[in-house]
């Protein structure tokens, strides 16, 4: 071949030997992607499958423990009933006590599975609930301003649990002084979510690389079902900052 | 209107992306800040080139300093961009100098085009790209062409990719044709061109602040 034809062929060669390379570097990170994201999604999927089974045997083992244990011994007092016996008031007496205390027993079991204050008093009743029941045993400032008039029941009880979520993370890992709630209409399209703490704060680079976080990983969905977007601020040493911007108009998805 | 001309006025349309990156300074995510920082010192480096070929008659030493530049800062972009650790990317930064330093002070002159460093960090930076928009194409859950990280990711693909091919083409001087080899530089000039409306696109589509999401 002439030297320049051989020099035109030789770059050629080299032109698709580097696109060979660059095709296969494209396969090749596409595929480690979405195996590490069929992988990721099928932990999510175990934790979330396990957490249900999880709360399952709790009500199981509270309704059988508590409630099944106290109208057994009512049933007991019960076959004791003779009619016209002296003792009978006394028998009658222990009934209305143990069904006193199973009711009570069963409104601790219900608000455990779902927050009735939220169902009678509305978001911000309920959020002001948690925050009381959270950290009053604590040395932690709270600031709470939810002044919003919404009626969505949908997204309420979204909303509840994102808050929740962020308060336990908080309470676990924080070692926050002063905790702020701030829950307020933006404009007419969206609902301001803003919660700030200032304790030892964490790196979200090394959330993301540990795939670590599963509280952060249930905020997310809960956020994605509200079709809202969430802005993370956290660096450590300088607490964490959330803030959730909900579409007033969501389809709950 | 020689190809001199038109290539100076394309080249010179960085200076659109350049005004929108400071018109948008305060409203653009902290994250990003290298992305701008890349298209001011291009711009800086277009009027500078322009001013020393008219003076004195050759931007070679200002276009070699400023390749490293735009590499560091692409690196510097890419990760923060990212969640691996700064180790990867230093050692593709200090990869990088050591390629420069044997281009343009060891085998070759800084006062000349040198073609190697090009090259190198064109592919590198070429393979970096291909695994963000990869990333992107499976993590992402919402709308990619308004995601602004895929948008400058697609620019730096088509625009290095047409640079690594330029350059290799410069180097193996298949002994073509003058007027042959105008146009294939004119194709880098194109390229270019079309590579600042992309990034003018993506800066107006930055957000103030970076949505949090984790792998799905």
């Amino acid at each position: 071949m002439h030297s320049t034809e051989t020099r035109i062929y030789t770059a050629v060669l080299i032109s698709f030997f580097i696109l060979a390379l660059v095709i296969i570097y494209f396969l090749v990170t596409i595929i480690r992607y979405q195996r590490k994201r069929a992988a990721v999604y099928s932990e999510r999927l175990h934790t979330e499958i396990k957490s249900i089974e999880n709360e399952r045997l709790r009500i199981a083992q509270d309704l059988h423990d508590d409630i099944g244990s106290a109208l057994s011994a009512i049933k007991f007092k019960l076959n004791a009933f003779v009619p016209g016996l002296q003792e009978n008031a006394v028998l009658v007496q222990q009934c209305e006590k143990y069904l006193g205390e199973t009711v009570k027993k069963l409104k601790d079991i219900v608000l455990g599975i779902t927050p009735h204050v939220l169902q009678r008093g509305g978001l911000p009743a309920a959020l002001h609930e948690l925050l009381h029941r959270s950290f009053s045993a604590d040395n932690i400032q709270v600031s709470c301003c939810c002044n919003i008039v919404w009626h969505n029941k949908e997204s309420d009880i979204h909303i509840y649990r994102i808050v929740q979520e962020i308060i336990a993370n908080i309470v676990k890992h924080a070692k926050a002084t002063h905790v702020g709630v701030d829950l307020k209409m933006q404009d007419n399209n969206n609902i301001s979510l803003h919660i700030q703490d200032n304790g030892v704060g964490f790196s979200k680079r090394a959330v993301l690389k540990n795939n670590t976080g599963q509280g952060l990983q249930n905020i997310i969905s809960r956020v994605d079902m509200l079709n809202a977007k969430m802005y993370l601020t956290a660096n450590p040493g300088k607490g964490a900052a959330y803030l959730i911007k909900i579409p007033v108009n969501n389809e709950i998805t | 209107m020689n190809n001199f001309l038109i290539g100076t006025i394309l080249n010179l349309f960085l200076l659109v992306p350049a005004v929108v990156a400071i018109y948008r300074f305060r409203l653009i995510d902290k994250t990003f800040l290298p992305f701008l920082l890349l298209i001011w010192v291009g711009a800086v480096n277009e009027i500078l080139s322009l001013v020393l070929i008219y003076t004195v008659k050759t931007n070679s030493a200002n276009s070699n300093i400023y390749v490293l530049l735009e590499y560091i800062l692409v690196m510097y972009q890419f990760y923060r961009w990212s969640d691996r650790s700064a180790k990867l990317y230093l050692f593709f930064i200090l990869a990088g100098l050591l390629v420069w330093i044997t281009d343009n002070l060891l085998l070759n002159s800084i006062f000349y085009r040198n073609a190697l460093f090009r090259i190198f960090y064109s592919f590198i930076v070429i393979f970096f790209s291909i695994d963000q928009v990869n990333k992107l194409i499976v993590y992402e859950r919402r709308s990619l062409f308004k995601n602004p990280v895929f948008l400058v990711c697609l620019t730096f693909l088509i625009y290095y990719s047409c640079k690594a091919f330029v350059e290799v083409f410069i180097t193996f001087d298949l002994g073509l044709d003058e007027a042959f080899n105008e146009k294939v530089i004119m194709l880098m000039v194109f390229s270019n061109f079309f590579s600042n409306i992309l990034y003018t696109i993506a800066l107006v589509c930055i957000p103030p602040k970076l949505e949090f999401t984790l792998p799905y």
